[in-house]
């Protein structure tokens, strides 16, 4: 990706723009702080505000589960910037219990904010980056779906929908130019995971290959690699971190 | 209020912008009656798709209004809302009325 170094320049005019969701906090702000050191122009949403700014970083307050604050959002990219090159879905809520436990309400909530949060901005990021026959939509699953970990049902089922749709919409989105990947992260230590038992967080951790926590670092390396112009012959793949 | 002339004009536009192969073979000029799909349809389903995506956008930044026109009632309807020109400009005016927000 040719970006400017400084976040200041006046060529950030014509650097990529980035879309992440989910950025009030954890992986979501640490991939904004990335992009707008690149160079790159980055908008992102929550359902609450953020605390910080950053030059070169817009945000807007949409709840992805809401299909008019994502056609909104959307569209007020289109509006501001004509373009979109990069949409990161980090966006995602946790639900931890017994599956014969788990009360609808929960299911409902995960499997709307997880997967058709995901679906719905992929839907509208690529109606954009249609425009320019370039696009680059990157989710996020997680490491404890391949290990079917027991009291995740609810969290990996609205994973494994993630995955799914994203590798049709690879299928669906390569004659545009668009790749669509995704990236599992293991555990790192974010209010999400806080909110695990650490014993089960213990347990993912060795089940690795690499029995460490992932870094935000980790993370920003894989979608990184996905976002590169380069990597256009990569498409409907799946990274899962730490070695599963 | 938006006319239906200017939907259909802005679909034409569009349809020659993107100028599928079955269009541009036959040489004909289209019209509020020219197919979209199926049948002697001038798109196929990827063409179909950007026919749209292209609609969606340039309504949007006529109306300000972002419609979604492949939605659920779109989808369910006995006669597709994508059979031809008129057909889709029809359904695209009923969409920008029934939107919130200014008038389309």
């Amino acid at each position: 990706m040719s970006i400017p170094d400084s976040p200041d320049s006046p060529d950030r005019r014509d650097s990529p723009v980035v879309l992440v969701t989910g950025t009030r906090k954890g992986i979501g702000r640490f991939l904004v702080e990335h992009f707008v050191r690149t160079g790159a122009r980055v908008v992102g949403c929550s359902r609450e505000p953020v605390d910080f700014t950053l030059p070169g970083y817009t945000h807007h307050l949409a709840d992805v589960t809401r299909e008019e604050d994502i056609k909104s959002l959307l569209a007020t990219i289109g509006k501001d910037f004509g373009r979109l090159d990069v949409a990161i879905n980090n966006a995602g809520v946790a639900a931890m219990n017994a599956a014969l436990l788990t009360p609808t309400a929960q299911l409902d909530r995960v499997m709307t904010t997880n997967f058709r949060g995901t679906a719905l901005v992929c839907r509208e990021a690529a109606k954009l980056m249609m425009r320019r026959t370039f696009g680059r939509i990157i989710n996020f699953s997680s490491v404890a779906l391949p290990m079917l970990i027991e009291g995740e049902a609810a969290y990996l089922a609205s994973k494994a929908a993630v995955v799914a749709y994203s590798r049709v919409l690879a299928h669906e989105l390569a004659p545009y130019g668009i790749t669509v990947n995704v990236v599992g992260p293991g555990p790192i230590d974010t209010d999400m995971v806080r909110g695990v038992p650490a014993d089960k967080i213990g347990r993912i951790v060795e089940r690795q290959a690499i029995k460490r926590f992932g870094r935000f670092e980790d993370v920003a390396n894989v979608v990184d690699f996905f976002a590169r112009p380069q990597s256009d012959q990569v498409t409907g793949q799946v990274i899962y971190l730490g070695g599963v | 209020m938006i006319q239906r002339q200017v939907l259909v004009d802005l679909i034409i536009a569009t349809l020659k912008e993107i100028n599928p192969p079955a269009l541009a073979a036959s040489g004909i000029e289209p019209t509020a009656d020219t197919r979209l799909f199926g049948k002697q349809g001038v798109f196929d389903s990827i063409g179909l798709v950007s026919l749209i995506v292209e609609v969606e956008q340039a309504v949007a930044e006529l109306t300000g209004k972002a419609v979604t026109l492949a939605d659920d009632r779109a989808m369910s309807q006995q006669h597709s809302p994508f059979r031809n020109v008129g057909t889709l400009a029809d359904y695209t005016l009923t969409l920008v009325h029934e939107h919130p927000g200014q008038p389309g």
